[in-house]
């Protein structure tokens, strides 16, 4: 069952012992929170995605783990956006690491700061891993607030979340399954990118939203979309529910004639969503999971952290996959 | 009500509403439709390449009465969605070509197949069962096993619509293939049919034409649309067809948005023109000529108006401000009576009246502290905004449509025209929005992977608004309604700057002589749909100034440095002669 959880009780809410913890170097605060307060928990294997563009507030970050954790076996690994196949490999290599030890082992995976190509990437390989869990646990530190003035800017490239390719028939129509979040550049790359015959958003509701200023703005777009493409619905999803919000964008999909469209999901809400997508997407092969590079992060003011917690326990999910 | 000016994306139309909305446009590009030629078609998002495209297929040409065999081509359109499968990075270079030839071949294929379906079913007319049989066997299935097909076909013959399914079915194993190497780098082998253009989709091709349905020497037109889409090593392909000159039975025309990333064939030969292809730049041609352009866009509205059963003029559907033009009337009277007494600047009382009015209305409107605002209504005006881009007149007017629309008390009754006021709301808001876009510009679409140019593009734009603006209020200056720049040799960081600009609209291009008459320089001309944010005249020739490269580079870092400096340098120059604010040209 998912838990929303306070940082200070983050401990009591996970395993003892905790065999492999994964986290991202981010550039900002909320990479380090959780790893901070599980500072003195028993965790064997540290395991850290690194972007392999430096950033100042990584370096800090970094230290503040290490500060942290001093029991731990550290093990960093390179990852970057401009570059899947290189993040795939490293990935890869990192689980190799994470599962050297031949038994089964506790995984917990904070994927607060981990990119989303990342994440949809890690997600499957840990399900290509089933076997050697006992169980794993994902963690996720919402966001208080994000900028009201921007997140990210410009889209470098448009591509294909490796390992998600779908089974694309060029000849049939696409159906863009959008999940929005504040970035609408990037939406607006792939919007243009796949020119879909049809679209649909999906949203957490206005309640939900951490920022109105921003909420106006995605519904300002939204209404750009429908003026120029005809067929345009929309969807509200769960935010801190994976499991959940994988459900709500199954259901409507499923209205549809699958079989007559190319189903693209291009996930650019919070990490959560992310998952749903990912989830969504390895349930049917034949959807093509998209990422749309950013250009330049706001580094500055991306986000402020909150002091809650969500916990996802993947472990049962684990037992359903059948490779 | 619907909005007749809603802005569809071309591939969501049905042919008969392509073929209601669709204007002729083809005398202006008469190489699109030459046969024997292959040609790029280049121009920005909503100039309308696919529209032309999408009238040119069978489909909407038999809406129009002209039957299979009457048909010059038989146009197949192939629009290019996102390919960018990241798997195709794990393959090295040679299989990674071939496979991806094999990928857009099938596709292309798929669609050949449904059009000809489509076509035929659509005029009632039949191939000879036996005929397509021979075809089935003795072309289709032959030229895949050759490919490396290695299915067993149990039939003797299938319909298009079969053999269609066959190509896509195909296709689409090429996606099963990736997914077994996304997470490795042992790549396994590829096991299935690899079709190329030139020993699978030319001798397809030459055996449907050889099928009698069609004209004998109308050759397939493939319309491949927005191939800006592609990546790298597919654009190569694409050129390594077009340098094969296979123009007697398929000729390629290929619509680009100017970001095309390579005229370089997968051997590395470089495809030139006129020898390999024509090709076709929209903006310029509408940019130039914009009578005939203002006379598209007319024909364009008023048959979008008389869908709706309304038998207005585009003029009065998009009145100008009356009150406004009166007043520059009165203005225009007193030019040409100063011209009359000689004291006029131009030889014409016209040219000093074109070259003046306007300008001069504005600077009234500053220099009186008047509480009115230029105004941009009218069908001219929004036509001149729009830059030569049928999209740019088509979005602001859906835009000031649903406005008044809204507006209605009661919505039944049909809108005759559309308030200045609308008018001037939106069309300030749009142009504002443009502006303002550069802050968020997709790098992705230019290939740069950094923020800076556009950085140094919006100081630029910014420089050169507030420039045009101050000259525009100058009653001393003798040419005021700039628009555009002259410049010579960029250094390479400008280059990019501009190229970009380019490339995301801002500006498009031309060339001049210098005033020595030997050198072709070049020219920017600034998109006018900035117009009213700068508040600038959009009408008009777009009078240009010469800028020296040591100036842009300031205007790129700090557009006010540069408009200070070049107002105190225009203020003591002579003869009309430019000088650079620096003693040499760097």
């Amino acid at each position: 069952m998912i838990e929303q959880v306070k940082v200070m009780d983050i401990k009591n809410h996970l395993p003892q012992s905790i065999d492999v913890f994964l986290c991202s170097l981010g550039f900002e605060d909320r990479s380090s929170l959780i790893a901070k307060h599980l500072g003195t928990s028993t965790i064997s294997k540290l395991i850290m995605y690194e972007n392999s563009v430096p950033s100042e507030g990584a370096a800090k970050v970094y230290e503040e783990i290490e500060k942290a954790m001093p029991r731990a076996m550290f093990q960093r690994f390179g990852v970057n956006a401009t570059s899947p196949i290189e993040t795939a490999d490293q990935i890869v290599r990192s689980l190799d690491f994470a599962f050297s030890e031949g038994r089964k082992i506790e995984v917990v995976v904070d994927i607060t700061s981990l990119y989303r190509e990342a994440l949809i990437m890690l997600l499957k390989l840990l399900s290509q891993n089933k076997d050697k869990m006992k169980s794993l646990t994902i963690i996720y530190n919402t966001a208080l607030n994000y900028s009201s003035q921007w997140l990210s800017q410009g889209t470098k490239e448009v591509r294909t979340v490796l390992g998600f390719p779908g089974e694309i028939f060029l000849s049939r129509p696409f159906h863009l399954v959008l999940i929005l979040g504040f970035e609408i550049d990037r939406a607006r790359a792939v919007i243009e990118s796949y020119e879909p015959n049809k679209i649909t958003v999906a949203y957490g509701s206005q309640r939900s939203s951490v920022n109105q200023e921003l909420y106006k703005k995605n519904r300002d777009f939204v209404e750009q979309i429908t003026r120029n493409y005809k067929n345009v619905e929309e969807i509200q999803i769960s935010l801190q529910d994976p499991f959940l919000a994988k459900q709500d964008i199954s259901e409507h999909i499923n209205k549809f004639t699958i079989a007559e469209f190319n189903t693209v999901l291009l996930p650019l809400s919070n990490k959560l969503t992310t998952l749903a997508c990912a989830l969504l997407a390895m349930e049917n092969p034949s959807f093509q999971v998209c990422y749309a590079e950013a250009a330049q992060y706001n580094f500055e003011e991306y986000s402020q952290p909150s002091d809650d917690i969500i916990i996802v326990p993947f472990t049962e999910w684990l037992g359903t996959i059948n490779y | 009500m619907d909005n007749p000016f809603e802005v569809r994306v071309p591939d969501t139309l049905s042919a008969s509403e392509v073929s209601n909305l669709f204007v002729d446009v083809f005398s202006d590009f008469p190489r699109l439709t030459e046969i024997g030629v292959h040609t790029f078609i280049h121009g920005p998002r909503g100039s309308g390449k696919s529209m032309m495209f999408r009238y040119m297929e069978p489909e909407v040409q038999s809406i129009k009465g002209i039957t299979l065999k009457n048909l010059k081509y038989f146009a197949v359109h192939v629009p290019i969605k996102s390919l960018n499968l990241t798997e195709l990075n794990r393959l090295r270079d040679t299989s990674s070509s071939a496979i991806a030839e094999h990928v857009l071949v099938t596709y292309i294929a798929t669609l050949i197949l449904r059009a000809c379906e489509r076509a035929l079913r659509a005029q009632e007319a039949l191939v000879n069962d036996v005929e397509r049989g021979r075809f089935y066997t003795e072309t289709f299935v032959r030229l895949f096993l050759a490919s490396g097909w290695k299915r067993i076909h149990e039939h003797d013959n299938a319909t298009f619509e079969e053999m269609a399914n066959i190509c896509e079915t195909e296709q689409g194993k090429v996606f099963q293939f990736f997914k077994r190497f996304s997470f490795t780098n042992q790549i396994p082998p590829y096991e299935g049919p690899l079709c190329g253009y030139l020993d699978f989709l030319v001798p397809l091709v030459h055996g449907i034409r050889n099928l009698g349905f069609l004209a004998s020497n109308a050759p397939f037109f493939l319309l491949i649309d927005d191939a800006d889409n592609l990546n790298l090593s597919m654009q190569q392909i694409i050129n390594s067809w077009v340098f094969s000159r296979t123009t007697k039975d398929i000729c390629l025309k290929i619509s680009t948005q100017l970001r095309y990333k390579t005229f370089r064939t997968v051997d590395d030969q470089l495809i030139e023109s006129p020898h390999d292809y024509s090709e076709i730049n929209i903006s310029t041609i509408y940019t130039s000529d914009k009578n005939h352009y203002y006379e598209r866009i007319k024909s364009i509205v008023e048959k979008r108006l008389q869908l709706i059963k309304l038998n207005s003029s585009a003029e009065e559907f998009f009145p100008e401000n009356e009150e406004q033009e009166r007043k520059i009337a009165d203005i225009a009277a007193k030019i040409r009576k100063t011209h009359g007494e000689g004291s006029g600047r131009a030889k014409r009382a016209i040219d000093d009246v074109n070259r003046y009015a306007r300008p001069e209305y504005m600077r009234h409107l500053i220099v009186g502290k008047n509480s009115a605002t230029y105004s941009y209504a009218g069908f001219r005006s929004l036509v001149d905004i729009s830059s030569g881009i049928i999209r740019q007149f088509l979005e602001p007017a859906s835009q000031m449509y649903a406005r008044t629309l809204s507006r209605q008390i009661k919505n039944e009754v049909p809108i005759k025209s559309i308030a200045h006021q609308v008018q001037d709301g939106i069309i300030k808001d749009w142009s504002t929005e443009f502006f303002d876009e550069l802050d968020s510009k997709h790098a992705y679409s230019t290939g740069v992977i950094s923020i800076e140019p556009f950085v140094e593009l919006k100081n630029l734009i910014s420089g050169l608004g507030e420039l045009f603006r101050r000259r525009i209020l100058d009653k001393d200056a003798s040419e005021r309604r700039l628009l555009s720049i002259m410049v010579g040799e960029l250094s390479p960081n400008l280059k990019n700057v501009m190229e970009i600009g380019v490339q995301m609209g801002y500006f498009h291009t031309s060339s001049v002589t210098d005033k020595e008459g030997f050198k072709r320089k070049r020219l920017y001309i600034l998109n006018r749909r900035l117009a009213p944010h700068f508040k600038l005249d959009p009408s008009g020739y777009a009078a240009h100034t010469s800028v020296k490269t040591a100036d842009l580079d300031v205007a790129c870092k700090d557009p006010q440095l540069f408009v200070k400096r070049r107002l105190k340098l225009e203020s003591i120059e002579e003869d009309g002669n430019q000088v650079s604010l620096f003693d040499s040209d760097s």
